[in-house]
């Protein structure tokens, strides 16, 4: 930072504060950012993370407060402010009809400016995307759709980026990846404002604003807060602001699963054409085992585990599921194994007594059955009382804990849990795993699939998938010790560099 | 900001989605041949009954002039009292009793009343030549002397599909959009919210020009519908119209946040009321008064009965001054709601 850093201000951001209806979306919200600095606002969903951006972007007006970025109001000067910004919403917002190129430069024209301008920029990344150029950004994967839409918001040379978590649904790898090009357009001068609800990410930023229930927590250093708490990670220290009553302890616990397997298959495979999504996989799961199945976006987890499910039939290779045949006995699979994820989980205009009832009621469960054990799940969870609200109402960390319930409402062997705790904050996702921990001891199997890393070494075993290929299969201790690595996140990354599918 | 790019880039999504593209040209031909050839509510080939008492020689003559009529086909001869059980089982649509030589009288199955209206007026032509007096009135049928259902049809088609093409496209093209994020990514953007509308627009405007190309081809072609005011004032018409179309899938657009709901406001409050009450296949003049003002803010009744004026009946563009200015009114209303309710911020 230049000593000019201290009188400009690239985002200056006073007692802010929107509501929509009586949500308080974000309250009293205060924080400046330098020019060319990298801005964190970490926090969980809901946060209020997408509203402050929509303010600074112009698309939102406060109710009360006032921001200013590049020194122009957000309110008043939004038509030359739009010019200075560059904006990556939520999601990806790119043209799926539209081929990379054609969206690159659409994106340019409509700044007015042609692509060869904006193209230093953006070359490092673009070498990147280049060689799919021709192909409809709908059909591209995860991290490269990241990577066109930050080219689309690069385009026209902003001085200040705003990424509203750009890095949701990507896979470790990838996420890597783009942290370093935001380290690199920083070096340039950009000032990055970006979200994240992966704690893990914050240590890459300058500064920080710990942001929970639309109210800032702490705004400092990512060294500064752990130093200031004496916790060993962001995520610890965030823990901490949020229930400062609680203990912070290792949740990792020992399970000991029985010799019966829960799932076994063999040999595995899955072609769709030419081309083969999973390659001869090979591997077991013991009852009451935590198992994590870890991979890259692509690399055939989300076909693997539709042929456990006996939602797809495999085109060779044999396995067991629950003891069911899982090429002969697919409808025996399905009414022994529970699912849920974080895309699809409760109906959201069903009270939480209503989705028991379906769920009970498609899995051919009596009136009494439900009745009984969805009180008792229910009571399990002291949510008993609320069995009458609308799932919309309730916040996103308790819906993932009724959604994860209501999968083992008809008693399944096997849990399969697709990436479960997205988007959840620190203190829910640890909750999460506490109730995986007390349904593994009952001797559930969970079988569980994650972006965040940490998660992984809560599992007892994990499997890491690259290109249809199960490349390693082990405790996470074990792991760690072959590949010489400090976490299982640089497993990850060290296997998965090496994947030859890498689009 | 130039609009060129822009305009590329709304016309590649009606490219690449070729399917939807494909459709949008075939609907007008189907359509029109649909309702030119197949469908129609002429009403041929009616099956008849003929039961006499006496057969005398005006009976003969009779029937031989029922067999000679290409609309009517004499099914079978009755006696008098099987007539009701041959109309009970459906087997002829009319029954035609001679009596004693001096009367005749004509039985209808009036469970499809429109059927049963239009065979009995053919019957009672075929028959008064010899029966009733002879017929004291002469009656022509002006612009339409064979009463062909086809020139009816074709300006409620082009009232319908205008519509569907403009409306329900653009405002499902907005409204993706929304869904897709990318709308906050340009209104994030310098570009005016007019760049905006006007870029979505072109594309369905160039569309409805092709159909409206098809259309007229086809209408004078295929169906030979006389076209007799001259092509120019059916276009400049139609082109009014389909501006209006189009804002008023702008004015969707901007009261829908998903495309279903999108689609379902302009089918059901569009669309659906165009058929019923803009005249394409119930008279407005017979809605009970309710309806029949509602039918009035329905511009696809304007339209269909301007066309009518300037396709069948010939009339020049004065005649249709009425029309026109309702219409001009409705593109104004919808041109000012629509910008007003298209804002440059999220609500």
């Amino acid at each position: 930072m230049s000593d000019q850093a201290t009188t400009s201000k690239a985002i200056s951001v006073s007692n802010v504060s929107k509501s929509y209806g009586k949500v308080k979306a974000i309250q009293d919200v205060s924080f400046d950012v330098a020019p060319g600095e990298l801005f964190g606002l970490i926090g969980p969903d809901g946060a209020g993370k997408s509203t402050l951006f929509r303010i600074l972007v112009t698309l939102l007006t406060p109710d009360s407060g006032e921001a200013t970025v590049e020194g122009l109001n957000t309110v008043g000067d939004y038509r030359r402010l739009r010019k200075e910004i560059g904006y990556m919403p939520g999601h990806f917002s790119l043209y799926p009809d539209l081929t990379v190129e054609e969206n690159i430069n659409f994106f340019a024209s409509i700044f007015g400016v042609s692509r060869q301008e904006g193209y230093h920029l953006i070359a490092p990344i673009y070498e990147q995307i280049a060689p799919f150029k021709d192909r409809p950004a709908g059909k591209l994967s995860g991290g490269m759709k990241q990577k066109l839409a930050l080219c689309c918001a690069l385009i026209h040379r902003p001085k200040v980026l705003f990424l509203d978590e750009p890095t949701t649904g990507v896979d470790a790898v990838s996420r890597q990846e783009f942290w370093d090009l935001l380290s690199q357009l920083r070096q340039q001068g950009i000032t990055i404002l970006v979200s994240t609800p992966y704690m893990d990410e914050a240590m890459r930023c300058q500064r920080v604003a710990l942001i929970s229930n639309g109210k800032i927590m702490e705004i400092d250093t990512p060294q500064g807060l752990i130093d200031r708490y004496h916790l060993p990670t962001i995520e610890d220290v965030f823990i901490h602001l949020m229930a400062p009553d609680k203990p912070i302890g290792s949740l990792y616990r020992h399970i000991t699963p029985t010799h019966h397997l829960a799932i076994n298959v063999k040999d595995l495979t899955k072609r769709f054409g030419s081309f083969t999504a999973v390659d001869h996989i090979t591997f077991s799961v013991e009852k009451g085992e935590i198992f994590g199945f870890l991979g890259a976006n692509g690399a055939g987890k989300t076909t693997a585990i539709k042929m456990l499910c006996g939602l797809s039939f495999p085109t060779s290779g044999s396995g067991t599921v629950a003891g069911y045949d899982i090429t002969r006995q697919a409808e025996e699979i399905k009414r022994h194994i529970g699912y849920m994820s974080q895309r699809f989980s409760l109906y959201d205009d069903l009270s939480v007594w209503q989705n028991i009832e379906f769920f009970g009621g498609i899995y051919g469960m009596t009136r009494q059955e439900v009745e009984k054990r969805g009180r008792e799940i229910l009571e399990e969870l002291n949510f008993y009382d609320k069995r009458h609200d609308l799932v919309a109402d309730i916040p996103l960390g308790w819906k993932q804990k009724l959604a994860f319930s209501v999968a083992l409402l008809h008693r399944p062997e096997i849990v399969f849990l697709d990436e479960p705790t997205g988007g959840v904050d620190p203190v829910v996702r640890r909750q999460f795993w506490e109730l995986i921990y007390q349904t593994a001891a009952k001797g559930v199997t969970i079988f569980v699939t994650t972006h965040y890393m940490d998660e992984a070494e809560y599992c007892n075993r994990i499997s890491i998938m690259v290109a249809g290929k199960i490349e390693a299969l082990d405790t996470p201790t074990n792991l760690k010790k072959a590949y010489g690595a400090q976490s299982i996140d640089e497993v990850f990354r060290i296997l998965a560099r090496n994947n030859p599918r890498n689009e | 900001m130039k609009l060129a790019p822009f305009i590329y880039k709304e016309s590649l999504h009606v490219v690449r989605d070729w399917r939807m593209l494909l459709v949008v040209i075939m609907i007008p031909i189907v359509q029109m041949l649909l309702f030119g050839f197949a469908i129609s509510t002429e009403v041929n080939n009616i099956k008849v009954a003929v039961s006499y008492q006496k057969y005398t020689n005006d009976v003969r003559l009779t029937i031989e002039r029922l067999i000679a009529n290409p609309y009517v086909t004499v099914k079978k001869y009755v006696a008098p009292t099987d007539i009701y059980t041959t109309l009970k089982a459906g087997e002829t649509d009319a029954a035609i009793l001679f009596a004693d030589g001096e009367e005749a009288q004509i039985i209808t199955d009036a469970s499809n009343p429109n059927m049963a209206q239009t065979s009995t007026g053919y019957l009672t032509a075929i028959l008064s030549d010899s029966y009733a007096a002879p017929s004291l009135f002469d009656s022509h049928y002006l612009y339409n002397p064979q009463l062909l259902s086809s020139y009816n049809f074709v300006p409620g088609v082009m009232g319908m599909l205008f519509l569907l093409v403009c409306a329900l496209m653009t405002a499902v093209s907005v409204v993706r959009e929304k869904e897709t994020g990318t709308m906050e990514l340009l209104l994030v953007s310098p570009v005016r919210p007019m760049a905006i509308i006007i870029s979505k627009m072109v594309p369905f405007f160039v569309l409805s020009c092709i159909d409206l190309t098809l259309i007229i081809l086809i209408a004078r072609y295929l169906l030979g519908v006389p076209l007799s005011g001259g092509v120019i004032p059916i276009v400049l018409f139609t082109t009014l119209y389909v501006v209006l179309s189009l804002f008023l899938g702008l004015f969707v657009s901007t009261v829908s946040r998903t495309q279903i709901m999108a689609m379902l406001i302009c089918g059901m409050v569009m669309i659906f009321p165009v058929i019923l009450l803009s005249g394409l296949i119930f008279p407005t003049e017979n809605l009970p008064v309710v309806l029949k003002q509602l039918s009035y803010i329905v511009p696809a009744r304007w339209y269909i009965d301007a066309m009518r004026k300037l396709m069948i009946e010939g009339l020049p563009l004065t005649d249709v001054m009425l029309d026109l200015i309702i219409l001009s009114g409705m593109t104004l209303f919808f041109l000012i709601v629509s910008l007003r309710n298209f804002k440059d911020r999220l609500s």
